[in-house]
């Protein structure tokens, strides 16, 4: 078995509630069939804009909120359908990290007792071993042992973000959701992060679903890439084939949009119309068709399937890679 | 009359705490062109707001003081201006437009109303032609259907929509100079795109100057003539974008374009600036890079360096050459 | 690098708080008059329940600071023994809705929902109902006493803490360090216990002075209008009561009672308002 995670259709809709009753009005369409599989030791990288679903993905497999329906398969186990204490033992094996490292750390403990909260919770370790592993876990993401005597808002940002590591692996996981772990955090500093999280990776066999929008860290860090818009998963590749050989319009737009840092390669870029529409009711069709260039009748009636447009290589497009034969899309 | 817009010299700004004053922005000298964009680049506790505001003297006192320095604009320092000079100025001559444009909409009124007086402040008109103004202005900023979006208010719009409504704002009365203070920080990338162009295309039909603040090398890149690179409340570095990046003088500026991930470049590791941003009540004594130096020597630890030019357009805070590093390492 | 000690929380506080002039000054009067009022006759001679006929309605002297009341007793003892009833109905009421306030709050706001719904009908109820009339009619049902308008205070404070402690919850609730204790395997009471109340306590501990003090002015209201403490008993309120049929003769009688209701709510004031600034997030200077 090489896949660690694999989601299969999986589907989250928030109810939206309104007037007295509270009685739901309209339906938020988070995640809309989504699937792509993780593997051991591997690191996916999911990028989308606000309000994709990406966040949400990250959430259901953490089982922060329960899915609607698909599954997700963990080592073969569906965690949607597991009890609640066989999911309690599975959960320590799923960690993450967030963005905020402000927000993510209970300020009124100390370090030390951040660490070793889980490992006292689940048992993992005799009480006489535990300042060990503390020590060896800040050592681990390249802290000093005193600083787990230390409270959250005594460190930066950085090394915030440092502890947020820590704990995650202090359970010994081997899943860790990374939900915008760097974005956050200043540029000199979001360097020392990512290196870590590889470093770590490399030691460790950890694998990664490594949620971003900045597209030149996720194209760093991931071996595989998937490209979400609005609730939908509308490419998936390995990260060279996806940024070389990409086949959605939208990714096109996306790569296009990220600012080189590098004057002298003002490309040119391809400006969207439009904002993204409101997942509450998502346009029908291929739910890119409002903003795409490219659109013709068919993308308006009919959902694309993801389809193997290459090896490995999913697009949910009817007209994969039409900027690239250079003539318009048919039957305009 | 020379082609500088806006001169700042020796701007300092302290921040205080408890009665503790911090310089936040220490002895600060740039100057910007007309027509031109100037990018502030540096990360948080750079002093890059800060320095953005005291030209707009929004420096609240307290906790802050511009405690000196001049900022010249048409051979009079703004920072002793009397205070309705000064207003008039603003929104005026120099106009502002801040990275969360929900909170610097006043969410009472409609986006049209809010344009509208900003147009009434500064030129004489009714009301009437000023909401017609504020339409136009919309239009101008691509808001689709304009009539109908004054009458909206700003909670009723998007991130992107938002920021367009502030730049309308900003432009109504054709300012010379505009500050964006990470315009667009908040946006989503397409999103980002579109705002980036909008600034752009205005700047050239309109010839004014701006002065946009970011952390974001890739925006710098595509979109400023010069930069200024900030750490620690000061300018480390000061160019023309393309010595910038093609001959950076500064460690930390080199640094700091090696450390991004780039698109179009791979790289198995990153390149790892050592420690982190000081803060500002305990500055190193000499350089205030120096504790994360790859290249420093016993001095920097001592004497604060001066910023000295290397070419007409290109000055740094570093005593040492590029070849004086090298063999330092 | 300079090596600090690491300090808790509690007492990087109470440094802050040490740095207010006005509020360190409060703390200073009120461990004062708490020191003054437990120790009774220990510290001072008089007994506040010894009448001295001989010596009724004394003006203020070297003998008798505060003069004597229209028994003759002591007035500095009985302003003293008044201040201890006093704080002490002030300080359990207060507890009390500390205790109630809180727990239905955090209850209300971590649980949302129906319960949440419920819980803040309650909540609303309770308010509805001025303290004045909570009191009055739990005096009626129950009788007089310094028990009952305790109860009273304590069930009329319930709804400040509990609406303060259930918007904290909403707040904290959201917070990704819950998240991420739900991620740890962490149940509800844990989660209650560890992250959310002690990150709510400040707030708290703020609302606790300054609902101690408008308890203050509560129990002397209901203890002056005659449905508080009952004599021989005495607290602030009724010595006010007491001294106010003779306020053209002897002025004093009210006089220094009122001084000391005075004191002891601005103390309480200044010392919440202090508490606010030493306990609150500090100012971050962000460039």
């Amino acid at each position: 078995m090489e896949n660690l995670l694999e989601i299969r259709h999986l589907q989250k809709r928030f109810p939206v509630k309104a007037g007295p009753l509270k009685r739901t009005v309209a339906q938020v369409h988070a995640v809309e069939d989504v699937s792509f599989s993780i593997g051991q030791g591997e690191t996916f990288g999911l990028v989308g804009e606000s309000g994709c679903g990406k966040t949400t993905i990250g959430k259901l497999i953490l089982q922060l909120q329960r899915a609607d329906s698909g599954e997700i398969l963990y080592r073969g186990e569906n965690l949607n359908a597991l009890p609640k204490q066989a999911l309690q033992r599975r959960r320590r094996e799923i960690q993450m990290v967030f963005q905020d490292p402000y927000g993510s750390l209970n300020p009124k403990m100390r370090v030390r007792t951040i660490l070793s909260e889980g490992i006292r919770k689940h048992r993992l370790l005799p009480r006489e071993e535990i300042p060990a592993r503390v020590a060896e876990l800040l050592n681990l993401v390249g802290l000093h042992e005193g600083d787990g005597e230390k409270y959250p808002h005594e460190f930066s940002g950085g090394q915030r973000q440092r502890v947020v590591v820590a704990r995650a692996l202090s359970f010994s996981p081997r899943l860790i959701v990374c939900d915008e772990p760097v974005s956050a955090l200043d540029v000199s500093v979001q360097a020392q992060v990512l290196n870590l999280l590889a470093d770590l990776q490399e030691r460790l066999g950890v694998s990664y679903l490594f949620i971003a929008h900045g597209m030149a860290a996720v194209k760093h860090i991931s071996k595989r890439v998937g490209v979400m818009y609005l609730g939908k998963l509308v490419e998936a590749a390995p990260t060279e084939s996806l940024f070389q050989n990409f086949a959605h319009p939208y990714t096109q737009a996306l790569l296009s949009s990220v600012p080189e840092a590098d004057p002298l390669c003002r490309k040119e870029q391809i400006i969207l119309e439009g904002e993204v529409p409101s997942p509450i009711s998502p346009p029908g069709g291929c739910r890119f068709h409002p903003r795409c260039r490219y659109a013709c009748p068919r993308c308006r009636t009919e959902e694309p399937q993801p389809q193997a447009w290459q090896e490995d290589h999913w697009v949910a497009c009817h007209f994969p890679a039409v900027f690239r034969t250079g003539e318009s899309a048919p039957a305009q | 009359m020379s082609d500088h817009l806006i001169d700042v010299r020796n701007l300092r700004v302290s921040y205080f705490q408890e009665g503790v004053p911090a310089d936040v922005v220490r002895d600060v000298s740039f100057h910007i062109r007309r027509q031109e964009t100037l990018g502030l680049v540096g990360e948080s506790g750079s002093g890059k707001s800060v320095t953005s505001k005291s030209i707009m003297r929004l420096i609240a006192d307290p906790p802050g003081r511009i405690r000196g320095g001049s900022v010249w604009m048409d051979g009079k320092d703004l920072l002793r201006l009397s205070e309705g000079e000064m207003r008039s100025i603003r929104g005026g001559r120099i106009a502002m437009i801040f990275q969360e444009p929900l909170t610097s909409l006043n969410p009472l009124f409609t986006c049209g109303a809010q344009i509208a007086e900003a147009v009434r402040l500064h030129t004489r008109c009714t009301k009437k032609e000023a909401l017609a103004r504020a339409a136009e202005m919309l239009a101008l900023v691509g808001v689709p259907s304009p009539e109908k979006r004054v009458r909206c208010y700003p909670h009723e719009l998007s991130g992107g929509m938002r920021q367009r409504v502030m730049i309308a704002m900003a432009l109504c009365c054709k300012p010379d100079l505009l500050i964006a203070d990470e315009p667009t920080t908040a946006l989503d990338p397409t999103i980002q795109a579109q705002i980036l162009k909008l600034i752009h295309d205005i700047q050239r039909e309109n010839g004014m100057s701006v002065l946009l603040i970011t952390h974001d090398m890739g925006i710098v890149a595509g979109h400023c003539d010069r930069v200024a690179v900030m750490y620690a409340g000061q300018i480390v570095e000061i160019a023309d974008v393309r010595s910038i990046f093609q001959k950076p003088a500064h460690p930390y500026t080199r640094g700091l374009l090696k450390a991004i991930p780039r698109l179009n470049r791979q790289v198995d590791r990153l390149y790892n600036i050592q420690g982190t941003v000081p803060r500002f009540h305990q500055l190193p004594a000499g350089c205030a890079f120096a504790p994360r130096c790859p290249y420093r020597r016993p001095e920097c630890a001592e004497t604060p360096p001066e910023l000295r030019p290397l070419t007409e357009d290109h000055s740094v805070r570093c005593p040492f050459d590029m070849g004086d590093w090298e063999e330092g390492l | 690098m300079k090596t600090s000690p690491i300090r808790s929380p509690l007492l990087q506080s109470l440094q802050k708080l040490r740095r207010r002039k006005t509020a360190f000054a409060s703390l200073i009067v009120l461990g004062i008059i708490l020191v003054l009022a437990l120790s009774g006759s220990v510290l001072y001679p008089y007994d506040p329940f010894v009448k001295d006929t001989a010596n009724r309605q004394m003006a203020p002297c070297l003998l008798h600071l505060f003069g004597t009341d229209n028994l003759g007793r002591d007035l500095l003892a009985r302003v003293l023994y008044g201040m201890k009833i006093s704080l002490s109905i002030s300080l359990a009421s207060v507890l009390f809705a500390l205790a109630a306030g809180t727990a239905l709050g955090v209850t209300a706001g971590y649980a949302g929902g129906k319960t949440d719904a419920l819980l803040s009908l309650i909540i609303d109820a309770i308010c509805a109902f001025p303290t004045i009339l909570l009191g009055l009619l739990l005096a009626t049902a129950l009788g007089s006493g310094a028990r009952n308008i305790m109860l009273a205070i304590g069930i009329a404070n319930v709804p400040y803490f509990a609406r303060l402690a259930r918007s904290m919850a909403i707040t904290i609730r959201e917070r990704e360090y819950v998240e991420s204790a739900v991620t740890t395997g962490l149940n509800h009471f844990e989660i209650i216990l560890r992250y959310l109340l002690p990150n709510m306590s400040s707030v708290i501990i703020v609302q606790t002075s300054l609902s101690a003090a408008s308890a203050i002015i509560t129990e002397s209201t209901l203890s002056f209008i005659g449905v508080g403490v009952q004599p021989p008993a005495a607290s602030l309120g009724s010595l006010l009561r007491d001294g106010y049929d003779y306020i053209s003769r002897a002025p004093w009688l009210s006089l220094f009672p009122g001084i000391a209701i005075l004191i002891a709510v601005i103390a309480l004031n200044f010392l919440g308002d202090g508490l606010r600034d030493a306990l609150d997030v500090k100012i971050r200077v962000d460039g």
